[in-house]
């Protein structure tokens, strides 16, 4: 094999290739140019309804496509919309089941219950089929998406929270349905599943600050102690409880905490709380602040 | 006319368009540069680089000054070296660390290993001026035991973020070996790194003091790591009480020092829903909830996390190295 050989190997046989193109392009140049203009010539207008259509799309950003895969992440956490429909389906048995664990309900309980939930699911996916309509138009702008995310955000809420909470049919039919008994053993229930996930949340928060402002144990205990007194959970549950509890911080008066800390960690507690407190305005606009 | 032909047809249209460009576009020189003025570039060249590379090495700090830079090519992947690394860091015990950090330090590590070094340094550096603060308050340190401490503290850190960057290296290349692995939790990692000193410094009563304080917070820990599993079970599951207290005490028994990591993946996502074996779960759960639980999407314990936090908010830097800047603790008022 020559030096020559090797060269056109290295380079796949490229450099020799291009200009006999070249050749060809330049023998049959006239007759492209005359085909083109020809082509041009006969297209005709582009018809009235295609135009419509134009219209109503947005610019594309090129290079720029959300997946379908994206809506399904953004509203179920999960990226196939049938793993997140399953669970939204199982949550209403699992919420069947653990009221008749605590209450004790009759066959009709049960029937009216689960026929409320399927309201709630059937709300929540004809929603769900609204944005996404919505989605698939926008999917291809980036600041369409942008934009788009901002309205998803109160659905994702909702699913996260759960779609059988206040104001949905099945916690109305729930009220109506079950008797005083009931009702209160469902009630101190409740209460009960509130509390320990709101004090899991706040001991999270104490341990997150830890990170860079250890405590000794005794004022580890008094701090959390005066979060339980003072912090509410939030409105409604979900996946920003522990920005409540970290907003909360700043609302504690100072009197009830100051005295824990030395004045170095006190300094460094404040700024905590000012990060929480930042947020104020956004969790009282998702009215989960309580 | 279709959509697709007028697709199409504009296609064929920017083709035509380009071939008639590439057609007036004189044909490539084989110009053969001289030797010479190859070799002049060459030398230019190299010249440009070596000082390019002094100026990195000057801005890098003291004992990464060969460890590439973030945006370097990458280094050709060194499997071997990498699994040897990995090795050394399973069989290596903590204490071993602690007896000779230098030896550990000198002993060297692969470049990419030093590279991810340099980049948590800055991330282990606040933790670390977080808890030479919290010690000093806990056992009342003397300015000596200070200097002794803030002196040893630089080398300690150094050896945690290499242990972590070790740690990293090898789940990346997948040698660990175990079915699941162990993410090192920094703050232990640093704990370790720091032992040595703290033993040879404190007093015996400050180490009582200290090591109570340490339990107390790694309990504490767990505890919130293990309520906050179980309030996410809850939440997918809707447990019931006895469910709730049953669970919490299988965790409890079988805990593992690295599932609290999972605590920094729920400070945002609900959604996060652990990988704790079937084996400790399964057993208290209804029919119904079996099934969600098994169908449901879990997270791996390994988040390579931990540290975000630190960079983020504010750190408890007060560690005085003269007398008179000494920090008057304030006596909590009861």
């Amino acid at each position: 094999m020559t030096a020559g050989q090797t060269h056109q190997t290295d380079n796949w046989g490229l450099e020799d290739s291009i200009p006999a193109t070249r050749r060809v392009l330049s023998a049959w140049r006239p007759a492209l140019l005359l085909g083109l203009m020809a082509f041009t010539w006969t297209s005709p207008a582009p018809a009235q309804d295609l135009v419509e259509v134009e219209e109503e799309e947005l610019v594309v950003d090129q290079g720029f496509e959300m997946s379908e895969s994206n809506f399904d992440q953004w509203i179920f956490g999960v990226p196939t919309s049938d793993h997140g429909r399953k669970r939204v389906e199982s949550l209403l048995t699992l919420n069947v089941e653990a009221i008749n664990h605590v209450c004790g309900l009759t066959e009709d309980q049960v029937a009216k219950l689960e026929l409320a939930g399927q309201g709630d699911i059937k709300r929540f996916y004809d929603d769900v089929a609204v944005l996404h309509d919505k989605f698939m138009k926008v999917r291809r702008n980036r600041n369409a998406v942008n934009n788009f995310y901002q309205e998803l955000l109160p659905l994702q809420a909702r699913v996260n929270a759960g779609l059988f909470k206040e104001a949905s049919f099945f916690r109305k039919v729930l009220n109506r349905t079950l008797n005083d008994e009931q009702s209160s053993a469902y009630e101190a229930a409740e209460w009960e599943r509130g509390q320990f996930r709101y004090h899991a949340k706040l001991a999270l928060v104490v341990s997150m600050i830890e990170r860079t402002m250890p405590l000794r144990a005794e004022q580890r205990e008094r701090f959390i102690q005066v979060l339980k007194e003072e912090t509410q959970p939030p409105k409604a549950f979900g996946q920003y409880d522990y920005y409540v509890v970290l907003y909360q911080l700043g609302t504690v008066p100072d009197l009830k905490l100051k005295p824990i800390f030395d004045e170095a960690q006190w300094k460094v507690f404040q700024q905590h709380a000012a990060q929480g407190q930042a947020m104020g305005v956004w969790l009282k606009q998702q009215k989960l602040l309580p | 006319m279709p959509r697709t032909v007028r697709m199409v047809s504009g296609l064929l249209m920017v083709c035509l368009a380009y071939a008639f460009v590439l057609a007036d576009e004189p044909p490539p020189q084989q110009e053969a540069a001289p030797a010479a003025k190859k070799a002049a570039a060459k030398r230019a060249e190299a010249k440009k680089d070596d000082a390019k590379e002094k100026k990195r090495k000057a801005k890098a700090p003291a004992g990464y000054e060969d460890a590439p830079e973030a945006g370097d090519p990458p280094q050709a992947r060194n499997v071997a070296a990498a699994e040897v690394v990995v090795e050394a860091m399973e069989v290596q015990e903590f204490e071993a660390v602690g007896e000779n950090i230098a030896q550990f330090l000198a002993g060297g590590a692969n470049a990419e290993v030093l590279q991810l070094e340099k980049q948590l340094l800055p991330q282990f550096t606040p933790l670390a001026t977080a808890e030479l603060s919290f010690i000093h308050r806990a056992c009342d340190l003397n300015l000596e035991q200070r200097k002794k401490i803030k002196a040893a503290s630089d080398t300690c850190v150094k050896v945690a973020a290499r242990r972590y960057a070790m740690a990293q290296r090898g789940m990346m290349i997948g040698r660990s070996g175990r079915s699941q692995p162990t993410v090192p939790d920094p703050a232990e990692l640093l704990h370790q790194a720091l032992a040595k000193v703290l033993e040879e410094t404190l007093q015996e009563e400050q180490q009582t003091v200290y090591a109570a304080e340490m339990e107390k917070r790694r309990a504490f820990r767990k505890r919130v790591a293990i309520d906050n599993t179980v309030a996410a079970i809850d939440e997918r599951l809707v447990l019931t009480i006895d469910q709730r207290q049953q669970l919490t005490e299988t965790l409890d028994k079988n805990w593992q020092p690295s599932w609290v990591q999972s605590m920094e993946m729920q400070m945002n996502n609900n959604q996060y829903l652990p990988s704790i074996p079937d084996q400790f779960v399964v057993p208290v759960l209804s029919e119904t909830q079996k099934q969600v639980w098994r169908a449901a999407q879990k997270h791996n314990y390994a988040v390579w996390s931990g540290l975000n936090w630190a960079r983020q908010g504010a750190v408890l830097d007060d560690f005085p190295l003269v007398e008179n800047e000494a920090v008057v603790e304030r006596e909590p008022a009861n």
